[in-house]
């Protein structure tokens, strides 16, 4: 579901080029990287979360610790495919690249967080059973965010700016989200 | 190799192993430094990433050397600080023997390097998409922080234990 659905939703992201020239390859590119983006943060994270949950004693529980995990994958990636005809009519009756990808964060942002709000349900479960279940939750959450983050700024362009030429990733793809974050901080509020 | 990962697993799952004389006797002190030995020079082999990406011409130096500095800093600085910590407990009262105490406190040094090889994987991944070494000097430091904490947290469980030996 998570494979399909991101993947979907990655081709309608990617068909903002449209599908003359480089278009196609795009839109193929961005049906990888949507999909890539969350398995690929999720199987980084996951070692270190595994040892914390046994750390915390918690190795019983991994079973359903791991099925809410993927929850929030599977819903966050359904819902972004729901979003998809939506996406689909913003690309083609809007010019402005700035706004497709303004709106596509707002879509990930939206389907990020329902999966949250789904895995929180069935966290919910596990708190009751185990408070100690709430402190990993939050472990998970900065853990995965900061992946995510650093993920999505290297895995860029995923719409594809038309004017530009086709990238495979920027040439400026080896750069770290909160660096830029914090230079760009420092040039507004220094001088 | 399955006994030693059984060993993590104890070790991670029980952590009153670390505190116990009974479970003590049954570790092995060469499966545990095997154990440092290992996950050590993973996280080494990681952390190494960086330094062997960042330069113009990939370099696998920068990788072996850290591939031995981590399991050389945890074992280096144990080997250090244990006589004066074996004959301060001894001092104090502890009945643990010579041989259960140095084997504790490598259990808690395998926990600690356990959980930092976990991070590994997230630290090679910075490793190759960030160019800011301040940032993976500082990002390896929490890592190694988070992983101490932990550790410094089951010796802290271990400790009541280590006490009702004294006489």
């Amino acid at each position: 579901m998570i494979v399909v659905c991101g993947a979907l939703y990655g081709a309608i992201m990617g068909s903002y080029r449209g599908l003359d020239g480089d278009g196609w390859k795009q839109m193929l590119l961005s049906a990888t990287k949507v999909p890539a983006l969350f398995f690929v943060t999720f199987l980084l994270c996951l070692p270190s979360y595994f040892v914390l949950n046994v750390l915390a004693g918690l190795r019983d529980d991994f079973p359903k610790v791991l099925r809410a995990l993927l929850s929030f994958q599977s819903l966050a990636a359904v819902v972004l495919a729901a979003f998809g005809p939506i996406s689909w009519l913003m690309n083609v009756s809007t010019a402005n690249y700035g706004f497709i990808v303004l709106w596509n964060g707002v879509m990930f942002a939206v389907a990020s967080l329902l999966g949250q709000w789904r895995m929180h349900r069935l966290y919910r479960l596990l708190i009751a059973a185990n408070p100690r279940h709430r402190v990993l939750w939050r472990v998970w959450m900065v853990l995965y965010w900061f992946v995510a983050i650093q993920m999505a700024w290297v895995l860029r362009p995923f719409v594809g700016d038309p004017t530009k030429p086709f990238q495979l990733l920027r040439p400026e793809a080896w750069g770290n989200a909160y660096v830029e974050v914090v230079t760009l901080f420092c040039r507004v509020w220094g001088r | 190799m399955k006994e030693l990962w059984r060993l993590v697993d104890v070790l991670l799952r029980d952590r009153e192993t670390v505190s116990s004389e009974e479970a003590l006797g049954r570790m092995r002190v060469a499966s545990l430094v095997i154990i440092i030995l290992l996950l050590g020079a993973m996280y080494g082999i990681f952390m190494g990433v960086y330094g062997m990406s960042s330069r113009e011409v990939l370099e696998y130096r920068p990788m072996v050397s850290s591939m031995w500095k981590v399991p050389a800093l945890f074992l280096l600085t144990l080997l250090i600080c244990f006589p004066s910590l074996y004959v301060f407990s001894t001092l104090l009262g502890s009945r643990l023997s010579f041989l259960a105490t140095l084997k504790a406190l490598l259990g808690i040094v395998a926990i600690t390097v356990t959980v930092l090889a976990s991070f590994g994987p997230i630290v090679a991944f910075f490793s190759v998409s960030t160019e800011n070494y301040a940032f993976m000097k500082l990002l390896n430091v929490v890592f190694f922080a988070v992983a101490g904490l932990l550790g410094v947290g089951a010796l802290l469980m271990a400790l009541p234990v280590f006490g009702s030996n004294c006489r």
